[in-house]
């Protein structure tokens, strides 16, 4: 962890996303008799991977393969002037 | 946070005597950065001196060819104020871009020309636009007042009352927001005075706010996007720290320069 603050680590804060309505779809589970399905840890195991495709996809008129996480502006800069040399 | 006394004095003769008088007084006025930084235990001042209740420091005025700005106007109210707007638009568009609302909304121009952060906005539209910083014992030429990192020519005690602003034929600032701190990564505004003469200057990107001579005898001959867009800045002494490299800094501040061409021009 290098960050000393919420002022070096970048978080969505409530003016950068656009306003949205949450609503809640029911789906209980039929394998027991409450309906429970456990949720633990469900949180950032697909995004990651999918605005790091995204971010290579759009690199990749300059031949970048990989862009290595945190994907800050100065690394995604980097990336494209490695693959350029 | 250690103790401190706390006072509010309704004038600036006051004020100034105040802080004459108490051994490790400091001055108070948005808190953006004084209270924060006396929560972190860096600063522990023996006395806040609130300058939030002198009048006298506070408002917009214009006279004549010079727009003049207290030192206890909020960012927000400079962005919002028509006499800003219509003389000096890229200003008004600076404080704008200053952190947040609520930093917007307590936070005033002179905290933030007092404290010279090398990441904030206002030295780079003080210095850029020629401003003049008054304080309750004399009047400071931009040039002269920013002398490094947080330092600055104010004396112990001396306290900034109004900024004032030649207005300017053109000026356009540009700014790239550090994403979490949205203080500048970097920061530039170009201003060119009514007798045609051009200044750069540049936050963010070094110890201190700074000018970039080559950019403005290129615009002063031919104020347009092209005119800089082969000069080169050499990334020595620029910060290098976890959000951006020097040799990143060196390169946006080209991207923001001709930016802030663009605006001034639009
Ligand atoms: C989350 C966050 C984001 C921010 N983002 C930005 C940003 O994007 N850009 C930017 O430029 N700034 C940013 N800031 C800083 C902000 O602009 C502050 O308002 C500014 O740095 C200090 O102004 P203040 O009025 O709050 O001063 P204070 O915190 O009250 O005082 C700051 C210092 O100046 C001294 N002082 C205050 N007034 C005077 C005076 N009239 N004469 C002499 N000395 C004086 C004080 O004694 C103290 O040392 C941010 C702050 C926060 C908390």
């Amino acid at each position: 962890m290098l960050s000393g603050s919420y002022a070096d680590y970048a978080m969505p804060r409530a003016d950068d996303v656009p306003s949205f309505k949450v609503d809640t779809q029911v789906t209980p589970c039929t394998h027991n008799p409450l309906g429970v399905k456990g949720c633990g840890e469900a949180g950032a195991i697909g995004s990651p991977p999918a605005v790091i495709s995204a971010i290579v996809d759009a690199l990749k008129e300059f031949g970048v393969t990989d862009v290595q996480m945190p994907a800050t502006p100065c690394r995604v800069w980097q990336t494209i002037q490695n693959a350029r040399a | 946070m250690y103790g401190f006394e706390y006072h509010r004095p309704g004038s600036l003769a006051e004020a100034a005597a105040l802080l004459g008088k108490l051994g490790d007084g400091k001055p108070l006025a948005g808190g953006q950065t004084l209270i924060a930084t006396m929560k972190q235990r860096l600063a522990q001042p023996s006395d806040l001196v609130d300058l939030g209740g002198i009048a006298e420091m506070r408002g917009i005025k214009v006279e004549g060819d010079t727009l003049s700005i207290g030192a206890l106007t909020r960012h927000a109210e400079v962005a919002a104020s028509a006499e800003v707007k219509q003389r000096i638009p890229a200003l008004a568009r600076l404080g704008s871009t200053i952190g947040d609302r609520q930093v917007r909304a307590m936070g005033t121009m002179g905290g933030s020309v007092a404290n010279n952060d090398p990441a904030a906005d206002y030295p780079a539209g003080v210095l850029a636009l020629d401003g003049t910083v008054v304080t309750n014992k004399r009047r400071i030429a931009s040039a002269d007042f920013f002398t490094g990192m947080y330092e600055t020519a104010l004396q112990p005690g001396e306290l900034i009352t109004w900024i004032s602003f030649p207005v300017p034929k053109r000026a356009g600032y540009a700014k790239f927001p550090n994403p979490a701190s949205r203080f500048a990564l970097v920061g530039v505004f170009v201003s060119q005075a009514a007798n045609g003469s051009v200044r750069v200057a540049v936050t963010g990107a070094g110890p201190g706010v700074f000018r970039v001579a080559e950019m403005e005898k290129a615009l002063a001959a031919n104020f347009s996007v092209d005119a800089i867009a082969g000069v080169k800045v050499a990334s020595d002494g620029l910060n290098t720290d976890i959000h951006a490299d020097a040799t990143y800094r060196a390169h946006l501040i080209g991207v923001m320069a001709k930016r802030a061409v663009a605006a001034a021009l639009a």
